[in-house]
């Protein structure tokens, strides 16, 4: 009986739990995996006593941030029905594919658990094993990804080789940058980690979360996490740039006046906040335009512009065309809009409107 | 003048380019430089690829090879602003200069200095592009996708190119440079439909955004010398950069041109104002850290570029125009390259209806479209 058709029988319900692996592993005998490229050692299938798991020996693991509600429950009712990957270090044994499932089992004092345990004294071979058993199970997420470079790297596995072989197994480019940021990113704090895996953040926000400082992301985060991905990143972008443009530190902008105000305002909730804050640092990036944009808001209110009819600009005022749109119904209502704006043609507000916000 | 002269640290030669004559020439007189024939030169590129910094690797290392496509072809240009239909000759590609705004860095897929080697090919394909056009007046340049003159004292194609296009009268030759290596076009014969040309700046954009380039002073000093020598000269104002101070060095720099060099012999000089696409920021960020000048006021223009917001550039232009009309009236004919028919009728009072009528504007001064 070849491993697959273990689980294969498994995932049928075939065996029942504990009763069933037990059928299965005394049809097993000590085997080696055959025709694999990494010609690692020997494994053997056995029922194994958590108590036997160093949970603090964590060489190859690759998820911190685990879900095990729904697995415990499965656990629960079903037992565990895919065998933990294991190696012996030490007296004990090493998880080396299985956290979650062994996460779990612990959670719910579940013991013994079926494990496989592989008689492999390379480190570098068992934590490919583990990443490639993990791969073909899901896609890993920005920090696993990082946890799997670094630890490669630190098994010794050099950058060629990771590069040319482990970047693109990854969907990350073949480029040295890439795997550099990668390992940067492996060298988060817990705080930034935590952002990271709960708010689903995207690579180029955590691209710029890497240009500051921890104490300056610990500034940070409690606001980001507010925000959605788009906002996340013009909230870090016209940050960092400020503090370029001005050769201000992160702290001192967000201890000018009116951010400040906003940060400690009691009235504002903290989303509103966080908005607020966005908007603000967008107003100190760009001084001119939103100037600009600020005379034309001013100068439709002086005018008193219609609230129902909108006069667009174009992006940036880089064109020179202006739109009007307005929405209607009824008959009536196209001609009380065409009326509104024909009384405002017949004046000279459509001229002072551009002279305000002339490029001249 | 002081001037270091480009020299790889080594040569890979693409196998199908070992006998063409360029090949042979340059290795002649690249003796010292160890060389590699390589069997692909895609190899070469994707190795390069895989660097920290490709671009900066990549411009250590020189790659023979040859044109698998068209040696001609009109200058892209960007959406929704005016064109003035160029038309550009991909030669060699990638410049050892290194400029923190240039777009190369984007643009190009292949990091390395390349040679295209089979000038055959070229000459062929110049024949058939410009018979094609039926001998109408066309301008027609090297330095869009790497410096002109940069690896002249290796491949001697700045006077291949001019004897060349001696025999087409019908196009206007340009070559675009920022460098002093000008030995070639000076002990050329000088041609009247050869135009050579420098990119200027301030002094001070000069120091910190150009790497490896001369001085502005110095690059004004070769232009003299060449239009002593009896060609016409044009200069680039682009990009235009704003930074603190930046009314004083390019006034200072319009100053040294005139002082340098009389307007009749300048046949155009070009202004356009710092743009890029967003994604050259990211590389512009990370290759020159100390670099400022993408923390402008630059927004997204009609064509997606990033650019300084218009009454900046409206700034900007009125007074470089300004200073130079100051020094040499209307003598010498100004154009934007990228711009808006808004900013061509506000700033140069003109306002072309198309590429072509720009086209017409710059060849007058040569007698052609008259």
């Amino acid at each position: 009986m070849t491993i697959s058709s273990i689980t294969c029988n498994a995932r049928q319900g075939r065996f029942c739990c504990h009763q069933g692996f037990k059928k299965v592993s005394s049809c097993l005998s000590r085997f080696t995996p055959k025709k694999t490229s990494l010609r690692i050692g020997s494994m053997e299938l056995k029922e194994t006593e958590l108590h036997r798991i160093n949970f603090k020996d964590d060489r190859f693991r690759i998820s911190y941030f685990v879900e095990l509600d729904k697995l415990k429950r499965s656990i629960a009712e079903c037992g565990l029905l895919s065998p933990l990957l294991t190696t012996p270090r030490d007296g004990d044994l090493v998880i080396a594919a299985g956290w979650r499932r062994a996460l779990a089992c612990r959670d719910l004092s579940f013991s013994p658990v079926p494990c496989f345990i592989l008689e492999e004294p390379e480190d570098g071979k068992v934590f490919l094993l583990a990443v490639l058993e993990n791969l073909a199970a899901k896609d890993f997420n920005v920090l696993e990804k990082a946890v799997v470079l670094k630890k490669l790297k630190a098994f010794g596995m050099e950058e060629a080789l990771i590069l040319e072989t482990y970047l693109p197994l990854f969907g990350i480019p073949q480029n040295l940058s890439y795997l550099d940021d990668y390992l940067a990113i492996s060298e988060f704090d817990a705080e930034t980690k935590a952002f990271i895996h709960t708010r689903n953040v995207s690579y180029p926000v955590i691209r710029f979360l890497l240009e500051l400082t921890r104490e300056e992301r610990a500034m940070l985060i409690p606001h980001l996490r507010y925000l959605g991905q788009n906002k996340q990143r013009e909230f870090l972008e016209f940050l960092l740039e400020t503090s370029q443009r001005e050769d201000l530190s992160v702290r001192e902008i967000l201890a000018s006046d009116a951010i400040a105000d906003v940060i400690q305002s009691e009235a504002l909730p903290s989303a509103q906040k966080a908005d607020s804050i966005r908007l603000l640092l967008r107003k100190r990036r760009y001084p001119s335009y939103s100037a600009r944009e600020e005379a034309f808001a001013l100068a439709l209110k002086n005018m008193e512009w219609p609230e129902d009819i909108v006069l667009h600009h174009s992006p940036f005022f880089e064109g020179e065309e202006f739109s009007v749109r307005f929405a209607f119904k009824k008959d009536a209502e196209f001609k009380d809009k065409v009326q509104q704006l024909h009384t405002i043609a017949a004046t000279n507000r459509i001229t002072e409107l551009l002279k305000t916000i002339s490029h001249d | 003048m002081t001037e270091t002269r480009y020299f790889p640290d080594k040569i890979f030669v693409d196998k199908q380019s070992l006998t063409f004559s360029l090949t042979e020439r340059i290795l002649k007189k690249l003796a010292h430089i160890p060389v590699e024939i390589v069997p692909d030169s895609d190899d070469v590129i994707a190795h390069f690829k895989k660097e920290r910094d490709p671009l900066g690797e990549g411009k250590k290392h020189m790659l023979i090879t040859r044109q698998k496509g068209d040696f001609v072809k009109p200058c892209p240009c960007t959406p929704a602003y005016l064109g003035c239909n160029y038309f550009i000759i991909n030669a060699d590609i990638n410049c050892p200069l290194d400029c923190s705004y240039c777009i190369l860095q984007l643009y190009l897929s292949n990091p390395l200095i390349t040679v295209h080697a089979n000038t055959g090919d070229l000459w062929r394909q110049l024949d058939d592009f410009l018979d094609e056009k039926h001998n109408r007046f066309l301008r027609i340049g090297t330095g869009e996708l790497g410096d002109s003159l940069v690896l002249d004292h290796i491949t001697a194609r700045s006077t291949e190119m001019i004897d060349y296009f001696r025999s087409r009268p019908s196009a206007l030759f340009e070559l675009k440079t920022k460098t002093l290596n000008v030995d070639n076009i000076l002990s050329a014969r000088p041609s009247d439909n050869t135009v050579i040309a420098w990119s200027l700046n301030a002094e001070k954009i000069a120091q910190k955004e150009e790497q490896g380039a001369p001085t502005v002073r110095d690059r004004i000093e070769a232009a003299r010398v060449v239009a002593e020598r009896g060609f016409s000269v044009a200069f680039h104002f682009d990009p235009l950069i704003l930074y603190p101070g930046w009314e004083k060095g390019y006034e200072a720099v319009i100053d040294a041109l005139f002082t340098a060099i009389n307007a009749d012999c300048i046949a155009w000089i070009s202004l356009g104002s710092l743009r890029f696409p967003l994604a050259l920021k990211d590389i512009m960020r990370k290759r020159f850290p100390s670099s400022r000048i993408i923390y402008e006021e630059l927004i997204r223009g009609e064509d997606g570029k990033l650019r300084y917001f218009k009454p900046l550039r409206l700034q900007l232009y009125k007074s470089v125009v300004d200073w130079i009309q100051a020094r040499s009236g209307d003598r010498v004919p100004l154009y934007f390259c990228m711009e808006s028919g808004e900013i061509w009728k506000k700033v140069l009072k003109k306002e072309p209806k198309g590429k072509e009528a720009i086209e017409h504007y710059l060849s007058l001064p040569f007698g052609y479209g008259r």
